[in-house]
């Protein structure tokens, strides 16, 4: 059992290396709901101003139409001021930021208004300048609820209720029970982050073990003791999987105490609440198993065919960006989707991460992707163990 | 006892190395060989010196011996222990020092030797003796409780060798154990040297430097690439040589004094 003590002695140099403790326990469980908060708050604060501004419209023709344009005139709450314009210089204006959307009659409009027709309004707007979005959707909210003012009192003066051209109202009433929208959108965070911190939760220390061992001189010493290859193979890899399933954890651990310490910071994400089961915890703690122990075989494959650490630092940049690309992808994937998505590695303990946090129950999905991790961490751990016992790859200086 | 331990005597070789080989494949298939049939014996008590350039395979055969890399062919027995066969048993009854420390940085002394008597499957209460003994002997109460990345380079050469003795090894091999030391350091090692000599146990002392293997060895055995040139003492070194100077003496040995008709020739007719 000396893998134990090799073990023992590499999560002892873990605790003192600040960078390893910083990336294990800190990064996961603090720094990532921080930038959560710090990335919600300041969406949040975005919004409110932007809604705030007051927004520079420009009007072609408005004035054509004499009624419209008095029905049309904006109050500070609106937060809009119209400009008189040319249709000439509509678009060039907005792409010039000088406008931020533009309200656009048709030539006919006076005509149109003095026969009681519809006026073709058109509001337009730059996609790609945010604050010109912002304006057109409000230009755009505003135009149809002055609209619906304008019809209700064409209704009453003609001697009808206004109800008669709104035959239903519509209310938005959000089902409880399964959190709010920070469920959501943790469903869309978690399982990216999760899997990438049981990969690169053991990266300092899988660097360290073997890379900086050869790096440092002290692979040799330790060479000439009687510990066989296999045992030493086999504490290094307990050491670099237990350093990434503790950091995957925490990183569970760091998305939820948001949602039970109830902090301001996080309202926005948080005022819904939560409804995990124990069931749904479990699971999510459950898949992160697999993920660390290939993680770790996958890092460790690496820090042995390294010379030193900056060449392991060069080998592991393509193989974060795999990693990144699989369990990003399952931000965009709807949770219950093809089972044969559940055999890609990664991306399928992703999805069953998504599914769990959204109460979806897939055997089926489960079985394959818990599966399909476990043989991908056996050949990765295989696979670390061979490199491991080649003397060609081991020496390598 | 200096370092505390115990040595038995034997009468016959506690190292006999036998036609070693070792080659290596390269990328494009070719094959290089870095050992070629060295053969040699040292014997109880004896500090046995193995001189060569650098890239002779110096480096390689104490490796082997080490058991740190696998002979392409031919075997050496360690103490009666085949590094073939028991490589387990060999690696209990050697202690390894090199030039560079090769400790944790970030452990202290202590930990670090720690670490190491563990891993040589020691009860606690034995490492802790141990460490008592070669702490006070090495004088390294002063810092056995720093972390290693703050000592100097004589400190650490010190904790170095602490552990190459905490189990107290029959066999000690020495790789160019003064490389990169300040005159200190390098004292500390040479006097260590005698000092494991006086009590019995036997060495294996790999260096380029001429004058430390004449002021050392017993005997020696010079390799230029990969082949054995020349085994004996100083003396009948220099007799057969007819050199001089210890320059002399080390060029003739590995066939590079060419103006001297007592070159030795390389075995394998190797030129330069």
């Amino acid at each position: 059992m000396s893998w134990k003590v090799v073990f023992a002695k590499e999560f002892t140099e873990v605790m003192r290396d600040k960078r390893m403790r910083f990336q294990i326990f800190i990064s996961p469980l603090i720094i990532t709901p921080l930038i959560l908060a710090g990335i919600g708050t300041m969406a949040k604060r975005e919004a409110k101003e932007s809604q705030a501004r007051t927004a520079v419209v420009a009007t072609v023709r408005l004035e054509s139409a004499l009624k419209l344009a008095t029905a049309l005139e904006p109050t500070e709450k609106d937060a809009m001021r119209f400009v008189q314009t040319d249709e000439a210089s509509v678009e060039s204006g907005i792409r010039a930021r000088k406008f931020d959307a533009a309200i656009v009659l048709p030539e006919d409009a006076a005509e149109r208004e003095l026969n009681d027709q519809t006026i073709p309004v058109q509001v337009r707007f730059d996609m790609s300048n945010e604050d010109s979005r912002v304006s057109g959707n409000k230009v755009s909210d505003f135009l149809k609820l002055r609209s619906e003012n304008i019809g209700a009192a064409r209704l009453m003066e003609a001697g009808f209720s206004q109800q008669l051209a709104k035959p239903i109202d519509v209310g938005d009433v959000p089902v409880k029970g399964n959190g709010g929208r920070g469920v959501l959108m943790m469903s869309m965070m978690l399982p990216y982050m999760l899997v990438l911190y049981a990969v690169i939760g053991g990266l300092f220390v899988a660097n360290d073990s073997v890379a900086g061992e050869k790096e440092r001189g002290t692979l040799e010493s330790l060479l000439v003791t009687p510990i066989s290859r296999e045992e030493l193979a086999r504490g290094k890899f307990a050491a670099v999987a237990a350093a990434a399933l503790v950091s995957g954890i925490l990183s569970l651990v760091g998305m939820l105490w948001p949602f039970y310490v109830k902090l301001s910071a996080f309202s926005w994400m948080t005022e819904g609440g939560a409804a995990f089961t124990g069931f749904q915890i479990a699971s999510m703690a459950l898949v992160l198993v697999p993920l660390s122990a290939m993680g770790a075989g996958i890092l460790l494959t690496i820090s042995t065919i390294a010379r030193n650490q900056k060449e392991a630092q060069t080998w592991l940049g393509p193989v974060m960006m795999v990693v990144s690309v699989l369990s990003m992808m399952s931000m965009m994937m709807r949770p219950n989707t093809s089972v044969f998505v559940a055999a890609v590695p990664m991306l399928g303990p992703a999805l069953v991460l998504k599914q769990a946090l959204q109460s979806i129950i897939n055997p089926v999905f489960i079985g394959i992707a818990a599966g399909t991790s476990v043989v991908y961490a056996v050949l990765a751990v295989w696979l670390a163990a061979r490199m491991f016992m080649k003397e060609s790859v081991l020496l390598r200086t | 006892m200096l370092f505390g331990g115990t040595i038995q005597i034997r009468e016959y070789g506690m190292i006999v190395v036998d036609a070693l080989v070792k080659e290596y494949t390269g990328p494009k298939k070719q094959v290089t060989r870095a050992v070629d049939g060295v053969s040699f014996t040292a014997h109880q008590g004896e500090i046995f010196g193995l001189l060569g350039p650098n890239g002779a395979g110096k480096t390689t055969v104490l490796r082997i011996l080490a058991t740190i890399l696998q002979p392409t062919s031919g075997t050496a027995i360690i103490d009666g222990s085949d590094i073939r066969e028991d490589p387990l048993a060999v690696r209990r009854k050697i202690g390894f020092l090199t030039g560079a420390a090769g400790l944790y940085d970030r452990l202290t002394p202590i930990q670090n030797l720690m670490y190491f008597g563990r891993l040589h499957a020691m009860p606690e209460d034995l490492i802790k003796r141990r460490i008592d003994i070669l702490v006070d002997k090495l004088d390294i109460g002063r810092y056995a409780s720093r972390t290693c990345d703050k000592l100097s380079t004589g400190e650490k050469q010190r904790v170095a060798i602490a552990r190459a003795m905490l189990h107290d090894p029959r066999v000690l091999y020495f790789d160019e154990p003064t490389s990169g030391l300040d005159v200190l350091a390098a004292r500390t090692v040479m006097n260590f040297l005698r000092e494991c000599r006086a009590e019995g146990r036997t060495i294996l002392f790999s260096s380029h430097i001429m004058a430390e293997v004449e002021a050392l060895c017993d005997r020696l055995t010079v390799i230029h690439r990969g082949v054995v040139t020349a085994t004996g003492t100083i003396p009948e070194l220099r007799e057969r040589t007819g050199a001089t100077t210890l320059e002399q003496l080390f060029l003739r040995c590995i066939g590079e004094d060419h103006d001297s008709p007592m070159n030795i020739p390389h075995p394998k007719g190797i030129a330069k």
